[in-house]
């Protein structure tokens, strides 16, 4: 129930959408998709897996809307992120696609210097990201973007914390590898 | 700063916007379609079914043959003193004193006899005296204990005296069990038709200005959306006001004894409510209506009946369902007034509450009374987030009044 606050339009359209109003369902899918499109293909790489993974995620946004409490602005973008970020962990365990690489002694190490990041466009560093393999892409994401400590990371995959945590280091080195490389070839930026 | 490039990263990726998948809108509008169509209607079976068992159950109960004693019941009870003389007049004479020794008022005995001992019968026992002497009143206590015997509505009354082996066992006849009240009434009633204004919700939000998506979700198709568009970075305000609700039904009674009355019936109550909603130049006005029909069960227990007047005390329990439900609403756009909308409103839930009141009730004939029976009520929260008097204000208090019916024989 609301309380006398000063709340947004955002709040309106999330609770005619949550009694089943089409048009706010829409315009709320309007809203995020974009951003909610991104996030899944961080995780997800093939086109047609990422439609499915979003497919899945509103059908559960607009059936547990209802239960959603509005915080304010973000809190419900914040919300929807999740539950795109948790439906494509569960299409990438499903498809078995998170396997980790064991760890070998000639894995490249991160180097002396981290790699400056500021000259390079974002859709590159997308694509990049997009590039690492399944294991490593899934922990950097869950790690350094949605903020997880690699406890939450190891409870979600079922693998150890260490497990984890020496994942993401190889994560980091390959992923600095590869900007490196973009930095050092001048190259024309591809579309995803 | 170590890690400056994670920390360039995160900030980049973490709203960082793409195309959607062409076509996704509409496989998820086609998702949703299929998922309503199974799930809605097992909850509304499952609750009718409910519904019908309740009934089911107490019709039940109502129709088992009940002997309660405690009812007021007319036996009639032939006394049956054996002894050696039958013929003697002072036999009889005891035989009549025991009688009216006998202060149970559930006895109403019709006659006397005096006979010889004969072989056991049923119920009766030889009386063993051989001593010539005549029972006298004083020597006997009448010890009048009602006895079931079986399954056999036939109670025994065994008069004792105090000399243990003088017992003189009778054996009423029960002419009739002799209702004198009906146990079938039918009821009308209503309640509500005021239309004065009970409850008011102000809720006043300021639109920031919605995060602008993209051109193809086509909201202006949408006056409600074109609203919210138009009253961004203004004060907006909610207003809901909620009129009674008015309810008509019929109760079916049956009694079980001489306080208990159960009943149930069937019930259909309007809603309305009034709804204005927007800033002060671009706002809508609308009117929703909602039609309900409802089982009740109920379990009456009368106080207290004077003369034609009868008190009592009322509780239950309200089913009810949304058969039908719409929102008009008149769009106006500054000064001007723009479109008007019609939606039809679906509440899924069942609306369930529960009552109490109390009631008076004149009996004008034999068969009719008028009643009144304020009370409270209170409304549960369905879950369904449409706002109607239930949910904004769920204790009501309400008055019934009607007409009742009852069958029979008196």
């Amino acid at each position: 129930m609301p309380d006398a606050d000063i709340k947004n339009g955002e709040y309106l359209l999330v609770r005619r959408a949550s009694d089943g109003d089409r048009d706010a369902q829409k315009a709320i899918y309007g809203h995020h998709i974009r951003y909610l499109t991104a996030v899944c293909a961080r995780y997800v790489v093939n086109q047609e897996d990422i439609k499915d993974v979003l497919q899945e995620s509103f059908i559960r946004i607009f059936s547990s809307l209802k239960s959603f409490d509005y915080r304010g602005e973000g809190s419900l973008r914040a919300w929807l992120g999740r539950i795109v970020v948790n439906r494509a962990m569960d299409h990438l365990k499903q498809s078995g696609r998170i396997v980790f690489m064991p760890l070998t002694d000639e894995c490249a190490d991160i180097g002396d210097c981290e790699p400056e990041t500021a000259g390079v466009p974002s859709e590159v560093l997308f694509r990049l990201i997009r590039e690492l393999p399944d294991g490593y892409r899934t922990i950097f994401n869950l790690y350094v973007i949605e903020g997880k400590s690699h406890r939450e990371i190891a409870a979600m995959l079922n693998i150890k914390e260490s497990t984890s945590a020496s994942q993401l280091h190889r994560a980091k080195a390959m992923l600095a590898s590869k900007i490196r490389q973009y930095q050092s070839e001048p190259e024309t930026i591809e579309t995803i | 700063m170590k890690d400056r490039w994670l920390h360039d990263i995160h900030d980049r990726m973490s709203d960082y916007e793409i195309d959607e998948p062409a076509g996704l809108w509409g496989e998820i509008e086609a998702r949703q379609a299929v998922g309503r169509k199974h799930f809605p209607h097992l909850r509304l079976i499952a609750s009718v079914a409910a519904m019908i068992a309740v009934v089911f159950g107490l019709w039940f109960l109502m129709t088992i043959e009940k002997h309660d004693l405690s009812q007021p019941v007319e036996i009639t009870a032939q006394i049956v003193v054996e002894e050696q003389n039958p013929a003697d007049d002072e036999s009889k004479t005891v035989a009549e004193r025991m009688v009216s020794d006998i202060a149970d008022k559930n006895i109403n005995i019709v006659s006397t006899a005096v006979r010889q001992p004969g072989p056991v019968e049923f119920g009766t026992v030889e009386r063993k005296s051989s001593t010539d002497e005549a029972l006298s009143p004083d020597s006997v206590t009448p010890d009048a204990v009602i006895e079931k015997s079986g399954n056999d509505v036939r109670p025994t009354v065994v008069v004792g005296s105090q000399n243990s082996e003088e017992k003189n066992v009778v054996v009423p006849s029960i002419s009739r069990l002799k209702k004198d009240y009906s146990r079938f009434s039918v009821a009308l009633f209503t309640s509500g038709g005021l239309n004065s204004n009970v409850s008011d919700r102000s809720l006043a939000m300021q639109s920031n200005g919605v995060v602008a998506g993209s051109n193809d979700v086509g909201w202006y198709d949408s006056p409600m959306l074109g609203l919210i568009m138009s009253n961004q970075g203004m004060p907006i305000e909610r207003e809901i006001k909620h009129r009674l609700p008015v309810r008509s039904g019929v109760e079916f009674g049956w009694r079980l004894n001489d306080r208990v009355t159960v009943s149930t019936g069937v019930t259909y109550t309007m809603l309305t409510s009034d709804i204005r909603e927007g800033s002060d130049e671009n706002y809508y006005t609308g009117q929703q209506k909602l039609h309900y029909l409802g089982v009740p069960v109920k379990v009456s227990y009368k106080a207290l009946s004077w003369k034609r007047l009868d008190l009592y005390g009322v509780a239950g329990v309200l089913a009810e369902k949304s058969v039908s439900g719409k929102i008009v609403r008149d769009y106006v756009y500054g000064s001007r007034q723009s479109r008007s909308e019609s939606e039809t409103v679906t509440v899924k839930p069942l609306q369930w509450s529960v009552n109490a009141s109390v009631g008076l009730q004149f009996n004008v004939a034999d068969v009719a009374s008028i009643f009144a029976e304020p009370g409270v009520s209170y409304y549960f929260d369905n879950g369904s987030g449409i706002e109607t008097i239930y949910s904004d204000k769920p204790l009501n208090f309400n008055l019934n009044v009607g007409l009742r019916f009852t069958f029979g024989n008196r």
